[in-house]
């Protein structure tokens, strides 16, 4: 690595010279000396500052003062960073423009990145000469390598804002700089709960880990970053901001089953009855999209997820949820061979108990009580006390005209109140841990950045 | 007093209880092939009273049946009060629901029992069937509101512990919101409902917006309320006991029909200008 020298942004003006000075030098286009000043990308200037100065895993200075920044400057970044990508990605549309409406139309050229991302000259010199945009343009170049770094820390930035501190504190600073708009999709006992619209955070991270992803730097901490990030937003049911994340998530990594089966999820809880329910009126149902095509695209991202992956531990959980949209669908026959698998091959106990229990309901659905029976006596042998295999067994008996058995079962209940049921909290059971990964992500991302 | 028991097959309809229940506690100790249908007649809204058995023309699968047993508001009834108690109940609507209740163990008549479930995403047998009043109203302070809301759970619940018992059984339910986390399917309960005889009554606070409530009350012959507010919840609860009160009891032995499946049922009253409501139908 060659030795930088910090330019701050007051020795911008000394940055051109030793720009044109190099030029001067160079008999090959030379992409340092910028043409005009960077000012009208002022925003994304301080934002990469900003980022510098962020500590990753912590809600410090840096998280603080982006928390407070006008939600419409957040969006405008994202608009430049995608710029910057569009510029550093395709060598003929350097010079890109970017227009947002209320804003002056805005071009960025690879003379301007030394500027906008305060790096040292030096990074733009290779054999003693200097760089030409194609050398530049190379994923394994000093400056693309730079700017990923750069662009690592600051989507970490982004993350630590949105999933390391209270999300209530951040609700009331985002209000109270009115920096966020709001969003419906987040449900709570079937009433929709306006929560911070986080979209562009978001957006922005994944825009700067795009550009990460395409250097020989991170490429893999992307991957994780992104599978990380679905499941946090996941278990945290944030439908609102995730459900656009893992979409995007899964268009830029198509090939990683774990998003298949984070997006099939989301899908599959947006077609729950509760969510279903508190949509039906107004513009939101459409939003949301009905409770069929939900469970279709449920089904057609758990079987990618078993064709990209079908023999890792995911695979299993991939089959319950794929096994429990089809039964949904009221395709019990199609749905059992999956959950029979997920039962057999899943460890965690309140997965297993699931596919048990709706291996159960499949079984009853096609009218075959005693394998029904079985299967919720599988599932009471995992959680003799939960709610939902007493009622099922109830259910069976009553069907059976044993209420003595009906009775009995739902008796048991009485004295679980208060207890967990597995089901309660099927919707997010998938990505229980969620803090052990991301911490895993923050030290790993660390490691890179030493 | 409205009509009179018609005691035209006793044996196998009607006892009396043993000596350590209730004395005087008639109550059906056979359910057997016989079926019996809660029937509302009404004229313009209000109930139709004196009618007598030849005045009902019952049909089993469009077979016309002979009905053996016909009562009034003589049978002491069991009332189930399902209760919605989840996060959106707290405040004033969770005193309006526990005034309410009161106010339905109240006017229970002496030989009426009443049993309380309540929910959450949990299931609470709060109280079985018992004539205790004063342990009823101690099971309704102690509901507590929070989580989210399991109702067709729940209903399973309230229809094991009405089916519990052979008398005459009516289920209460309220509920402010939408079912977000049961285990059941809603066909599922709706299955068991068809195999009793209990009638369903649900109250919602604010507009139904899944058909489960509405499906369970039709199936059994009860009814589904809106209402706008949960001040208006006693009145209400009241005025469909009552309405279930003046509820005629008819019995009969299928004849002619198939001795499994589902069978629909049509009660039709020869009173002019009189419309009926009962069940839709029973499972065998």
């Amino acid at each position: 690595m060659n030795v930088r020298t910090a330019i701050g942004p007051v020795a911008f003006t000394c940055a051109l010279l030793v720009a044109a000075s190099l030029g001067a030098q160079s008999q090959s286009p030379q992409v340092v000396a910028p043409r005009r000043p960077v000012l009208v990308f002022a925003q994304l200037q301080n934002w990469i500052q900003l980022s510098k100065t962020h500590r990753i895993g912590e809600v410090d200075d840096a998280v603080r003062t982006l928390a407070r920044w006008p939600y419409s400057e957040i969006e405008r970044i994202d608009s430049d960073l995608l710029l910057l990508n569009l510029l550093l990605e395709d060598p003929k549309a350097v010079d890109p423009i970017v227009r947002t409406p209320g804003v002056p139309a805005r071009k960025m050229a690879l003379g301007d990145l030394p500027a906008l991302f305060d790096l040292s000259l030096e990074l733009f010199v290779a054999n003693g000469r200097p760089m030409g945009p194609a050398d530049v343009l190379k994923p394994d170049s000093e400056p693309r390598q730079a700017i990923a770094r750069i662009l690592m820390r600051a989507a970490m930035m982004h993350t630590d804002l949105l999933t390391a501190g209270s999300r209530d504190e951040l609700n009331k600073t985002l209000a109270a700089a009115g920096s966020a708009g709001l969003a419906t999709i987040r449900v709570n006992d079937a009433d929709q709960r306006r929560v911070a619209d986080l979209r562009a955070y978001w957006s922005v991270a994944r825009t700067a880990m795009d550009q990460v992803a395409r250097t020989p730097v991170g490429a893999e901490v992307v991957r994780d970053w992104y599978a990380t990030t679905a499941a946090w937003l996941l278990n945290q049911r944030d439908y609102a901001n995730g459900t656009s994340h893992v979409e995007a998530a899964r268009g830029v990594l198509p090939g990683e089953a774990r998003l298949a089966l984070y997006l099939g999820a989301i899908y599959e809880n947006l077609a729950s009855p509760g969510i279903q329910a508190s949509f039906q009126n107004g513009q939101s149902a459409t939003m949301i999209g009905s409770r069929r095509d939900l469970l279709r695209k449920a089904e057609f991202q758990q079987r990618s997820a078993l064709l990209l992956e079908p023999d890792v531990a995911d695979a299993n959980l991939a089959r319950l949820r794929l096994g429990h949209a089809l039964l949904q669908m009221a395709r019990p026959d199609e749905a059992l061979p999956f959950l029979g698998a997920a039962e057999s091959g899943i460890r965690r106990t309140e997965a297993k108990y699931a596919a048990a229990f709706f291996s159960g309901l499949a079984h009853a659905q096609l009218g075959n009580r005693a394998e029904a029976r079985a299967a919720f006596e599988r599932a009471s042998a995992i959680f003799p006390d939960a709610q939902s295999v007493r009622l099922a067994i109830a259910q069976l008996a009553m069907l059976g005209s044993n209420r003595d058995e009906a009775l009995a079962s739902i008796q048991a209940i009485k004295t679980t109140d208060g207890a967990t049921d597995p089901l309660w909290a099927y919707d997010i059971d998938l990505v229980w841990n969620v803090t052990g990964p991301l911490a895993l992500l923050r030290a790993n991302i660390n490691e890179r950045l030493k | 007093m409205r009509a009179m028991l018609h005691f035209t097959c006793v044996s196998v309809l009607a006892t009396v209880l043993s000596a350590q229940d209730a004395p005087q506690r008639p109550v059906f100790t056979s359910r057997g092939e016989i079926v019996r249908l809660d029937v509302l007649v009404a004229d313009r809204g209000r109930p139709v009273l004196g009618l007598k058995p030849t005045d009902f023309i019952v049909l089993d699968n469009d077979v016309p049946q002979t009905i053996e047993f016909m009562s009034g508001d003589e049978l002491p009834l069991n009332v189930i009060l399902n209760f919605d108690v989840s996060g959106s109940v707290a405040g004033q609507r969770l005193q309006d629901l526990r005034t309410a209740g009161k106010a339905v163990l109240d006017s229970l008549r002496p030989r009426d029992r009443a049993a309380l479930v309540s929910f959450t995403h949990a299931v609470s047998i709060r109280s079985e069937l018992t004539s205790d009043v004063a342990q009823l109203r101690k099971a309704l302070d102690q509901s507590q509101p929070g989580g989210q809301t399991s109702l067709i759970d729940a209903s399973l619940a309230g229809l094991v512990v009405a089916d519990s018992d052979a008398g005459r059984s009516l289920i209460l339910t309220f509920s402010d919101g939408v079912d977000t986390t049961s285990a059941l399917p809603p066909a599922s309960v709706i299955d068991v409902a068809r195999r009793t005889e209990v009638v369903v009554f649900g109250v919602s606070a604010g507009k139904l917006r899944t058909p489960f409530l509405k499906d369970l009350a039709d199936t059994t012959g009860g009814d589904a309320v809106e209402i706008q507010s949960t001040s208006e919840l006693r009145d209400t609860l009241l005025r469909l006991l009552n309405e279930y009160r003046q509820r005629y009891l008819l019995a009969y032995t299928p004849t002619g029909v198939a001795a499994s499946g589902y069978h629909t049922v049509k009660v039709s009253t020869s009173r002019k200008g009189a419309t009926v409501k009962t069940r839709q139908g029973y499972e065998r």
